[in-house]
């Protein structure tokens, strides 16, 4: 797969799947790879009571955050302006790309390293700053592989995951010059440290994400372990953190139990090695660190999800992944076949609401409501109720109050919907339902034999000679006549 | 309109009401370690980080800290000269003469390149540790660049017994640092690393491959 269009979502979608399905080297390295973060995870949480509690709590502060969300936003930029941050506000994807670019230009800038951040995969920031002659360069371990090979990040947080040291070692053998072949994985990451530190040495604006925003102090908090976010947002001379609206918390002691759930579901560690708590740009006295700080703070879509209030529980989400891990649709198909940004549970329930039901609702088919990615989540969003809900949507074609999702109704089918149409009046007409019954179980010689993409790793279903129905009708008469013979004797 | 106005006016015409009932549950008070059994559980913590734990007193940490860095053949430091801990180790440095401390005066782009190509530990002190997982609360600042801590290959980081917390509300709370954030408030917890290729880790994916933590007891029992 190449690049990222959102336009494709939907059409190559089954596509997608079967190719992942049939790559056995996939599979497996996914396989191995969640098996290993559920384990830790769990290890983490050895206290199942410790773990409930500290979920409610999780929820609860993202809840509170959420519900005043426009005046965590107003105090967060105002303290941001007073430490001397440069706050910027972007309602699209587009915008915020706009954004980002005229910094650059300002600073006549054209390096920029990258620290994670999954916000701008989400607006394709790397295409278009290279479409404007800006070399943008991945700096997270996992990112820069996936950058080298030309491919998606395939996890939130281990964007690298699908491949083994045996691909890495023959990408890098091939596309860094002068790279012998090399399995050993301290040397592989050798290499990269070498080739990044030099690309940290020369940038102009570094880049990153953000995982809390503080509104009390004016605070970007970064969770990291490689120190590629550090370095990011500490060499080169301009700063800009790109920050998803819905990540503010309204102070600093909402962090440690945001902290403690985030590192511990998505890596299974107890902290990560670095957390970075930037306030302000690098100020007279000090010697290192950014001239200027800037903040983004991305809607793209974001105030749509906020305005219904099932939805709106998408909007707790920290990002940490372990919904993924526990979903055994994703463990088989791996993040690429979704096509999207964000894949796995959390992706089916954000992209078909940022990108519309039209353009990426046909991830949520991707799940079968087993409820294992609800049970992982530290903030305990209902995963499966909000990808229900979003298959629901993708077919009802009555208006909503409020916005909802865009495209509602793209997905629905003339033929599925007259058949679920049909379905309500049979239910409804018990005389109808019998005689359709009745003719089902005489005439099941002539079911047919292939059902579009059910029979294609299936037999076709064929009705029982007789119906429940009527064989529980007969066998009650049968017993009823027993009884009675029975009182004769 | 702009893009200000119209973001915060769709949220709060879809803001839903704020939850009835109190929205978050008191968080437990931390329980408070006596001195000793915080550097144990901090010394353990910051080994299984793969990180190194000296453990001195107030009189002998400079020598030890000093034999370290020879042992392990570093032998060029940088470190901030304002400072009582950098100025310690500028008198002690006597003793291994053939160490190079350089003192970290110029501004970053000045001296960007020795920093990178040259030095080989960043010599810094932490304002207060957190026992429950082997983190440093580093405050930067003036007397603490932010580079000391990530660009040279190892760490060397200075830290009293007495600044120990058990956790991290605790030590939020404690030394009431929301009221005086630095420009780049750190929590170090071990040496960079990453497990992003086959889930196998490797140390010093960016930063420092190796943190060296000198901690100083104050009294024989602090020490484990
Ligand atoms: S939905 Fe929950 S489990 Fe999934 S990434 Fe978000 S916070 Fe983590």
């Amino acid at each position: 797969m190449s690049r990222f269009e959102p336009a494709t979502v939907n059409l190559e979608f089954d596509k997608r799947v079967s190719d992942a399905l049939q790559d056995q080297e996939l599979r497996a390295n996914f396989r191995g790879a969640m098996d290993f973060l559920v384990g830790k995870r769990a290890a983490m949480f050895p206290d199942k009571e410790d773990l409930e509690a500290l979920r409610a709590q999780g929820e609860a502060i993202r809840n509170r955050c959420l519900s005043q969300l426009p005046e965590l936003l107003e105090q967060f930029e105002q303290r941001c302006t007073e430490n001397g941050i440069q706050v910027h506000w972007a309602e699209t994807a587009q915008e915020a790309n706009a954004i980002i670019l005229e910094i650059m230009h300002k600073h006549d800038a054209t390096r920029m390293v990258k620290g994670k951040s999954m916000a701008s995969e989400e607006i394709g920031l790397n295409h278009f700053l290279a479409d404007h002659g800006v070399e943008c360069l991945e700096t997270d371990m996992g990112e820069y592989i996936v950058q080298l090979a030309d491919e998606t990040p395939s996890h939130i947080i281990m964007p690298a995951i699908h491949k083994n040291k045996q691909q890495i070692a023959r990408l890098f053998n091939q596309k860094i010059e002068g790279v012998e072949y090399s399995e050993d994985v301290d040397r592989l990451i050798g290499i990269g440290r070498d080739v990044l530190r030099q690309k940290f040495f020369e940038a102009d604006v570094g880049l990153s994400g953000v995982n809390f925003a503080v509104a009390e102090t004016g605070t970007l908090c970064l969770v990291e372990n490689e120190g590629n976010g550090r370095m990011t947002t500490t060499i080169p001379p301009v700063h800009i953190a790109l920050c998803g609206i819905e990540k503010v918390v309204e102070s600093l002691q909402d962090i440690p139990p945001l902290l403690r759930l985030l590192t511990r579901s998505a890596t299974g560690q107890a902290i990560t090695t670095y957390f970075n708590m930037i306030s302000s740009p690098r100020k007279p006295d000090e010697k290192d660190g950014p001239r200027e700080v800037h903040v983004v703070l991305l809607d793209n879509g974001r105030s749509r999800i906020y305005a219904d209030k099932q939805l709106q529980e998408t909007l707790r989400c920290i990002r940490c992944g372990a919904c993924m891990n526990h979903c055994p649709v994703y463990t088989r198909i791996g993040g690429h076949a979704y096509g999207t940004t964000y894949p796995g549970p959390i992706g089916q329930v954000v992209s078909p609401q940022i990108w519309g039901l039209h353009t990426a609702g046909a991830i949520t088919k991707a799940c079968s409501l087993n409820g294992a990615c609800g049970e992982a989540c530290p903030v305990k969003i209902p995963l499966a109720d909000l990808i229900r809900r979003l298959r629901y949507e993708s077919n009802n074609s009555e208006p909503t109050p409020v916005p909802g999702p865009r495209g509602q109704g793209s997905l629905r089918k003339r033929p599925e919907a007259i058949t679920w149409k049909l379905w309500a009046l049979l239910s409804r007409k018990p005389g109808l339902y019998k005689l359709v019954l009745f003719l089902a179980t005489r005439l099941r010689a002539l079911a047919p034999k292939h059902i579009g993409p059910w029979t294609r790793y299936r037999s076709a279903p064929r009705p029982a000679a007789r119906s429940l129905h009527e064989l529980a009708a007969q066998r009650s008469q049968s017993n009823a006549s027993s009884q009675e013979h029975g009182r004769h004797e | 309109m702009s893009s200000r106005e119209a973001i915060l006016n769709r949220l709060r015409t879809y803001r839903q009401p704020k939850p009835s009932q109190p929205a978050q549950a008191p968080a437990a008070a931390s329980a408070t370690l006596s001195i000793a059994e915080k550097v144990r559980l901090f010394t353990e913590n910051l080994h299984a980080a793969h990180a190194e734990v000296i453990t001195a007193t107030q009189e002998d940490w400079t020598q030890r800290l000093l034999s370290f860095w020879r042992e392990t053949g570093v032998h060029s430091v940088i470190y901030a000269p304002n400072t009582a801990h950098g100025q310690a180790i500028e008198s002690a440095a006597h003793a291994y003469p053939e160490l190079q401390l350089q003192a970290y005066e110029e501004d970053i782009e000045t001296c960007k390149d020795r920093l990178f190509n040259h030095i080989q530990c960043g010599f810094g002190a932490a304002m207060a540790g957190i026992a429950e997982t082997g983190t440093l609360m580093v405050k930067t600042g003036a007397d603490e660049p932010r580079a000391l801590s990530l660009v040279p290959p190892t760490h060397s980081l200075l830290i009293h017994a007495k600044d120990l917390y058990t956790d991290l509300p605790e030590a939020l709370h404690q030394t009431r640092i929301e009221t005086a954030l630095p420009t780049n408030l750190l929590l170090i917890s071990g040496p960079s690393k990453t497990a992003d290729i086959q889930q196998t880790l490797a140390y010093g994916a960016h930063g420092p491959k190796r943190l060296v933590v000198v901690l100083i007891v104050a009294e024989e029992s602090d020490h484990v």
